[in-house]
């Protein structure tokens, strides 16, 4: 320790050692040599340090500066150690010469040090061949990427003009259809409409910013369409429809249909699309058709009415007619009777066929009035429908009217068809074609009469033919007339109500009445009965 | 009892038909007293001993009414009732005679206890043939017994 102390006291004594000119034969020139090589090593060790920290300071930013700040002490050092070389020749402070040699010791190590330590990140610092070759890569991919880039931005133009294009188209499709689309977010509140939609209820879109659509439904739809809204809003993608009334501007309440779609999920739309239409036009012809329908029904009811009112004054006046004509005509026939039965030896011939003349006709005119009251009973009376055996009432008619012919006639009859209907009217029906037939058939050689039945889905349709005398087709419209006869009185007999009885009761009962015939080559009379005989039916 | 002792009450407004129905009445020996009365009115005030009637009246219970429905201030329904309903006279047989066919009449008759409704036919035998079937009535009578007073 005291060597130490020692070092340090006489850090700047001369006294131990002589100055390196005395130690030694130095030439001139030897010293010399060595001196300024020593300083000049020293001078230039100083200008480097210098050109460094210049080099730092102008930089500024320089990678590995404190490297720098090393390299730049450690050479300062090194050049100290030669300037004190060189001073040695004079002034021998070794033991200040060898500190200073220390320090720069220290001061290299440390420099190695720190440049092993550096060393990895300075073989990853390129060079500068590397460095040109790396730009120039560099250079050449950038030229490449600005090329890219180019390209890419082209082709996003195109694809942007593409877009557009097609934007504009459906934006254009959108904007000019004829139903109104409009777009409305969750809180119902409006994010686009097209004209169509302001249309719809006669505004500008300006007026349709100032009123929410809500308050232009009518009273009673908002109820339909909150529903409609919420049933959409449930069922995403699907089409829930609405018919809602919408007070349009100027003309009032104006019908709409369409649909609601909750496209709120879907990321391009992203709202509830409304997409309606006017349908004023077909509901007011609808309406129309339904006034029309509706003054057309009240009008036949009326009509039926006014008909079912003459049908029952027509039957009141006919039964009216007949009863009031029945009680004079019976004076008549009476006071004739009285007549013929008091004063006929009284009358010559003549004077009694007069007589007998008024007699016949006023018999006559009470059968026809009698024929027409019975007519009159028949359009009033109500059908009792029931199961009716149709062959029975065929027999047990052909044998009343039999009993009442002096001559024979041929019946051919088969099992006939049973019917529903009213039994009682319906041996009306077959009494008179049956007598008809009988009379008509009357003046033929052998009279045959064929009765026969046949069916269909719908129907029973019953004939009765002979072979008498009968009748040219073109008069057949006549035939079911009442007082409509084809035949002259004197040949046959009749009163003209029958086949009118025929008719009225068949139809009462949904059917229908025809007949065939040809002049002296007999006739055939149908008539058909519906198997599901209808109450409407009955009403007549 | 004598059939003759009955009196026949005819109630019909029509002469003429009056004449026919008295003379066919004749004309089938019905040789009984005929009152005709050709007036609704007057013929109740006769059949209750009212009005006209009224002096010297007792109900006569041998006595059958031969009525017309349609009659001049008091139709025959109306007269029809008016028997009918009375205890004095209900017994007393009342036989519509008239030219309604009509339904309604006939069933209005029978509901208020018509005995008998004959439609007259426009034919006059047959109407004598109706007024001939009234003798059953002739007999009835005379079995009945006589009315608790």
């Amino acid at each position: 320790m005291n060597q130490v102390f020692d070092y340090f006291r006489k850090l700047f004594s001369t006294a131990d050692w002589p100055a390196r000119w005395h130690c030694g034969n130095w030439t001139e020139f030897e010293g010399w040599l060595y001196i300024i090589s020593d300083l000049m090593i020293w001078a230039a060790y100083f200008a480097i340090p210098l050109i460094i920290l210049r080099y730092v300071i102008r930089k500024n930013s320089t990678l590995y500066i404190r490297l720098y700040y090393l390299f730049a002490a450690f050479i300062l050092a090194c050049g100290i150690t030669h300037f004190l070389d060189a001073m040695m020749f004079w002034i021998p402070v070794y033991r200040f010469n060898s500190l200073l040699k220390f320090a720069t010791a220290i001061i290299s190590w440390v420099t190695v040090i720190a440049l092993i330590k550096y060393l990895p990140s300075a073989f990853a610092t390129k060079t500068i061949p590397e460095l040109e070759a790396e730009i120039h890569r560099r250079k050449v991919a950038e030229e490449a990427l600005r090329k890219l880039n180019e390209e890419l931005e082209y082709i996003i133009e195109e694809k942007t003009k593409e877009i557009r294009l097609t934007e504009f188209k459906f934006k254009s499709i959108i904007e000019n259809s004829a139903d109104a689309i409009s777009l409305m977010d969750d809180r119902l509140q409006g994010i686009y409409s097209n004209k169509s939609a302001y249309e719809l209820s006669g505004r500008t879109e300006a007026e349709s910013k100032e009123v929410h659509w809500s308050t232009l439904v009518h009273p009673d739809d908002i109820n339909n369409i909150n529903e409609t809204v919420a049933t959409a809003i449930k069922t995403p993608g699907k089409q829930i429809s609405a018919e809602i009334r919408l007070l349009h501007k100027e003309r009032g309440y104006v019908h709409i249909e369409g649909t609601v779609c909750n496209l709120l999920e879907n990321s391009a739309v992203h709202a509830l699309v409304f997409n309606f239409r006017d349908v004023s036009k077909i509901k007011n012809a609808e309406q129309e058709v339904w006034l029309l329908n509706e003054s057309l029904e009240r009008k036949i009811a009326e009509r039926t009415l006014q008909l079912e009112a003459a049908n029952k004054e027509l039957e009141g006046f006919s039964y009216s007619v007949s009863h009031d004509l029945r009680a004079p005509l019976r004076i008549i026939n009476g006071y004739a009777d009285m007549l013929y039965a008091d004063y006929k030896t009284e009358l010559n011939s003549e004077g009694l066929r007069l007589l007998e003349i008024i007699m016949y006709n006023t018999r006559h005119m009470g059968k026809l009035i009698d024929a027409l009251l019975n007519l009159a009973r028949m359009g009033r009376k109500e059908l009792t429908v029931q199961y009716a055996d149709m062959s029975a009432i065929v027999i047990s008619t052909i044998q009343e009217q039999i009993s009442l012919q002096t001559r024979s006639v041929t019946f051919d009859t088969e099992e006939l068809i049973p019917v529903n209907c009213d039994s009682v009217l319906m041996r009306h029906v077959w009494s008179n074609l049956i007598s008809n037939a009988i009379k008509y058939s009357s003046k033929t050689e052998n009279p045959m009469i064929t009765i026969k039945s046949t069916e269909n889905e719908h129907e029973v349709i019953y004939s009765v033919r002979d072979n008498g005398v009968g009748f040219d087709m073109k008069y057949s419209h006549k035939l079911f007339g009442v007082f409509q006869r084809l035949h002259n009185k004197a040949d046959f007999d009749g009163t003209g109500v029958g086949l009118a009885l025929v008719q009225r009761i068949v139809t009462k009962h949904g059917g229908r009445v025809w007949a065939e015939g040809e002049e002296n080559a007999g006739a055939t009379f149908y008539f058909s009965i519906p198997k599901t005989i209808e109450h409407e039916q009955q009403q007549y | 009892m004598n059939n003759n002792n009955i009196e026949i009450l005819l109630i019909e407004d029509n002469p003429h038909e009056a004449e026919l129905a008295i003379r066919s009445l004749k004309k089938n020996n019905i040789a009984n007293k005929i009152v005709h009365i050709d007036d609704g009115a007057d013929a109740l005030d006769y059949i209750m001993g009212t009005g006209k009637y009224a002096e010297g009246h007792s109900f006569n219970i041998n006595r059958l009414i031969l009525l017309d429905l349609n009659l001049p201030r008091v139709d025959g329904l109306e007269i029809l009732r008016k028997v009918k309903s009375n205890d004095k006279t209900c017994m007393t047989p009342v036989v519509v005679l008239t030219s309604s066919k009509e339904e309604k009449d006939m069933i209005e008759s029978y509901r208020l206890g018509v005995n008998s409704y004959i439609v007259k036919p426009v034919n006059f035998e047959s109407f004598s043939q109706a007024i001939a079937e009234l003798k059953i009535y002739w007999l009835l009578l005379n079995q009945w017994p006589p009315l608790n007073k």
